[in-house]
């Protein structure tokens, strides 16, 4: 087991790295002159001449990059033009609001994917079993921007049973119950996608591991069907592990309609807001840390994957 | 309980200790050739929510081709005196926008954009994917892990995010969008070909091929081609939902078409404001990308029913 | 059916059957089983009217191609495919009939009185349970042990039992670690872990390389000594039957079409079939050339055929053959053939 996170930690590294170039040159590639909208037009050439200078603008890229990348670890990751904050304290702030929003979308998604799933697999040909499969589908298939606004209109505003935007009400105290009432909407729009993704890998891999020729062999052992249930389970755990985990991952770093729709202020929401204002530090924190969570993300999921099913260990 | 028996179309039964199954030395593609002569042709053999999507799929892009000839009113004329009008008014069956102009109009000629920035993604990134990916598994082991690592690199960013950073930095426009998701699109399409191709690879039949001094691109196109093909269309063909999906998002963000161009993603945008007096006007749009993601989505699996699963795996 | 003991075996086989000894009884009395698949307007009839006995000690080998109904018949006894195939006959295991049995009862007796060694290593295992853990759920869901410990040490002794050299490490091993002879010894300990009165091998060395194939006959027979066991062998191997078979039931198309002593039925065959099975397998010392395939195709299970299956393909067949399927009839005492043509003459058997 050892080797085995050894040699997935190791080969994590040049992904960080390669991930870790891409944003930089990105950020580099966006159009305009990072000067000037940092002073605006009516500064000299002294001040631009300055600037530059103290931004190391005239460096060669490698140079750049790699200082970048030097302050990056030390956790500086410059300032926010538009706000003139820190962008690390912004960045990791609204990393943990988003924290908030996946974790309860993810939770949604677990327990409502893998009950449909199951429904779906033990009730496969019966009416409940193939309404299961579709809800499946149709939950795989909805995009957020759509759902979001569905729930508004119906739930928000003219049932009016739930807020539509923001973490907290304005003004009041911040209260878990208040942040759980504004939270049940944005999460159910992002938690459809998973949910649907999960109750048909769910259905798939119940339906496979009862398939296998060694379950045939269980029942001619005399098992009784739950201990023969509990093994097929225990097979099926592996590629749902594998499957949740990544959901996880891609809603920590793909919330951003359910954001920009709720105005919920998190990592997603504040990349659009910095597009829009050009705010070069935050567009290249954003980017960063959201692929560097999900990157995360997947090597724990990898690393659990090999606790669960020692075939994969060997690999 | 678990069986080892299941009968094939014509009655036969196929018990699984003693089917005569494909050998690992045939092509599998002569095989699966002779078989589909022998069975009923593809679209028979959808399933009926597959047929239904197939013909709802169909009539929206007739309705995006004959655009000019059914479009009851200009998309972009607008009447200021009749604005924000609900379901009927005026003569307009679906109502009017923030600006007057009729919102079935704008439907049916927003099809084009959306369908277009949807599909054309997706026939580049799966010819350009396929390239790559058969390229990749039939190459020396150096060749093939370098490209399998960078593709890694861009697996490792959500895909939202990288489409939002690419689209940043190549600025608006559906030219622009339509590279970015291209590019988003290239690494999962290139993964399965490689994937497939590797495994072809491991039959005897190709080894015979190499071994008659057949050059590779002879070997690729006459044999992997074909024995690849049919997955990577049934997964391409699922990707065009996914595809639609975020083009429109990235409309929706402002990164895509901008205004006055009538375009699902960028109504849903625009029309989200009035929300809260005239709920109908965003839901229009945002249900349709909805249905259609759905269509595609049941297109997609029921394609892959139909079509034999012998001949490779979905992921 | 037969009581006779064999003599001692051909050439070169394991001296797998102990000489002189009688038998003690039938364990087993399968009655004229029917197993049908597929749906009641288009049936499958993989097995049409299949009766034999099983006797302790002694093995019963059920010897066809593929398509012929063996593997099925085996798995249907044991009442296997639950609710995907319509069985009728008995199965009559002491006083209860395994195909009517209640499901408890049923699952009582599996694992227990009657077990089942799969075909293909992988197919018996749960892969991700060790090896250990395996046999002690067995050991434990039939009570044949009254603690943990003592079910781990009689899980050991168990896979020391079946010729594993190194129990201990075996059982804490998951079944991907081991090799293809170790994961049929370890699969074959789980079958007789609770003694059962009768173990259904299927297949039981195909998947194997050749040398381990006769490691695992001897072992077979070995058991079958130490306790007294009923085997019921279901191979298309020539060589298995001879080297492990008491009596063999040749199948064609899902019926028996010749059974008796196997040295009479594998050394003079008295149906066609047989003869040409056996024409058609290599064997050392045959000479160059002197392999005869038989023509056509094996008959699959559920194709519908009026007159003896295996007429079409026969060098024996007369318009008699082809007009209505023969029955099993006895020749010989201890021997009966299916056919109007056979080899043997009825009342007389060649020397």
């Amino acid at each position: 087991m050892t080797t085995f996170l050894g040699r997935r930690l190791m080969s994590v590294v040049p992904i960080l790295l390669g991930v870790s170039i891409v944003v930089f040159l990105i950020v580099k590639l966006i159009p305009g002159d990072p000067v000037a909208s940092l002073l605006g037009p009516t500064a000299t050439a002294e001040d631009r001449a300055r600037l530059t200078e103290q931004y190391g603008l005239n460096k060669p890229l490698p140079t750049q990059f790699f200082s970048w990348l030097g302050n990056v670890v030390q956790g500086d990751l410059g300032r926010s033009i538009a706000r003139q904050t820190d962008v690390a304290s912004m960045v990791f702030d609204a990393l943990g609001n988003t924290l908030i929003l996946s974790a309860v979308a993810f939770g949604l998604a677990l327990v409502g994917g893998m009950a449909i799933g199951a429904l779906a697999a033990f009730r496969r040909g019966k009416p409940s079993g193939t309404i299961a499969s579709g809800i499946a589908v149709f939950g795989l298939s909805t995009p957020q921007y759509s759902i979001a606004l569905i729930l508004v209109v119906y739930l928000g505003v003219q049932a009016g049973w739930f807020p539509t935007s923001g973490m907290y009400a304005a003004g009041s105290a911040q209260t878990l119950g208040d942040l759980a009432h504004h939270v049940v909407l944005p999460a159910v729009t992002a938690a459809l996608v998973p949910m649907g993704l999960l109750a048909r890998m769910f259905r798939s891999a119940l339906l496979d591991a009862f398939g296998q020729d060694w379950v045939e062999a269980l029942h001619a052992r005399g098992l009784s069907p739950r201990t023969i249930t509990g093994h097929v389970l225990h097979n099926a755990a592996p590629s749902v592990l594998t499957v949740a985990g990544l959901q996880f991952g891609y809603l920590l770093s793909g919330v951003v309609f359910v954001e920009t729709v709720f105005s919920w202020p998190g990592i997603g929401l504040l990349v659009y807001q910095a597009i829009s204002q050009r705010d070069l530090a935050v567009i290249q924190a954003g980017v960063l840390v959201s692929a560097l969570a999900f990157v995360l993300v997947n090597l724990a999921v990898d690393l659990l994957h090999g606790y669960v099913d020692p075939r994969v260990r060997q690999a | 309980m678990a069986t080892t028996a299941e009968v094939s179309e014509d009655g036969l039964p196929l018990l699984t200790s003693e089917a005569a199954a494909v050998g690992p030395t045939e092509d599998p593609v002569a095989g699966a050739k002779a078989a589909r002569r022998r069975r009923r042709t593809i679209w028979s053999r959808l399933s009926i929510p597959g047929k239904v999507a197939a013909v709802l799929i169909v009539l929206v892009a007739l309705a995006a081709v004959f655009a000019p000839l059914i479009s009851p009113a200009d998309p972009n004329a607008g009447v200021t005196a009749e604005r924000l009008g609900g379901f009927g008014a005026g003569g307009h069956l679906l109502g009017t926008d923030g600006q007057g102009r009729d919102l079935l109009s704008r439907m049916i000629w927003g099809a084009r954009p959306s369908l277009l920035t949807g599909l054309v993604p997706v026939l580049v990134a799966t010819v350009i994917g396929t390239t790559i990916g058969i390229a990749g598994g039939l190459a020396g082991r150096l060749a093939n892990t370098l490209t399998m690592r960078v593709l890694d690199v861009f697996y490792a960013f959500p895909a939202i995010l990288l489409a939002i950073a690419i689209a940043t930095v190549l600025g608006s426009g559906s030219s622009n969008s339509i590279i970015a998701l291209s590019v988003i699109l290239i690494p999962p399409i290139a993964r399965l070909a490689e994937g497939e191709t590797a495994r072809l690879r491991s039959l005897d039949f190709m080894e015979a091929a190499t071994a008659s001094g057949a050059r590779r691109s002879t070997i690729a196109v006459r044999h992997v081609l074909p024995n690849v093909g049919p997955p990577i269309l049934v997964y391409s063909t699922a990707l065009i939902g996914l595809s639609i999906v975020y083009a429109a998002g990235l409309s929706f963000l402002g990164l895509g078409l901008q205004p006055p161009t009538a375009e699902w993603g960028l109504m849903v945008s625009d029309l989200r404001q009035y929300i809260f007096g005239n709920p109908g006007l965003a839901l229009v749009p945002a249900v349709a990308i909805l249905i259609v993601s759905v269509a595609f989505n049941i297109l997609g699996d029921s394609l892959r029913d139909a079509i034999d699963v012998k001949l490779g795996t979905q992921s | 059916m037969s009581t006779t003991v064999g003599q001692p075996g051909h050439a070169g086989t394991v001296a797998a059957r102990p000489p002189g000894r009688e038998s003690t009884g039938v364990v087993l009395d399968v009655r004229d089983l029917h197993t049908e698949f597929g749906s009641p307007k288009r049936p499958v009839q993989a097995v049409r009217g299949v009766s034999f006995q099983l006797v302790r000690g002694r093995t019963m080998v059920l010897l066809g191609e593929s398509g012929s109904g063996k593997s099925v018949t085996a798995r249907s006894v044991l009442h296997l495919y639950g609710d995907n195939a319509r069985i009728s006959g008995q199965a009559l295991l002491g006083g209860l009939d395994l195909l009517t049995a209640a499901p408890r009862q049923l699952r009582d007796v599996r694992g227990s009185r009657v077990a089942l060694v799969p075909q293909d290593p992988s197919g018996a295992l749960d892969p991700l349970r060790t090896i250990g853990s395996q046999v002690i759920e067995v050991l434990r869901r039939h009570r044949v042990v009254a603690s943990k410990v003592a079910a781990r040490v009689r899980a050991q002794e168990l896979l020391r039992s079946v010729g594993i050299p190194d129990p201990v490490r075996v059982a804490r091993a998951y079944p991907h670690q081991l090799s293809g002879g170790m994961r049929q010894r370890a699969a074959i300990a789980i079958g007789v872990s609770c003694e059962p009165e009768v173990l259904i091998a299927d297949e039981p060395t195909t998947a194997l390389d050749v040398t381990v194939q006769a490691q695992i006959l001897q072992l077979f027979a070995d058991l079958q000594r130490s306790m007294d066991m009923a085997i019921l062998l279901v191979t298309h191997d020539v060589g298995v039957a001879e080297q492990l078979g008491h009596q063999v039931a040749v199948m064609y198309a899902g019926r028996i079409v010749e059974r008796g002593a196997a040295e009479d039925v594998l050394g003079s065959p008295a149906h066609p079939y047989t003869a040409a099975l056996l024409a058609a397998l290599p064997t050392p010392g045959l000479p160059r050339g002197g392999l005869q395939p038989i023509p056509g195709r094996a008959v699959l299970a559920g194709e519908s055929h009026s007159g003896c299956p295996f007429a079409p393909r026969c060098s024996r067949a007369t318009p008699a053959s082809l007009a209505t399927e023969p029955d099993l009839l006895e020749i010989v005492p201890g021997r009966q053939v299916a056919c109007v043509n056979s080899l043997l003459e009825i009342g007389r058997a060649r020397a």
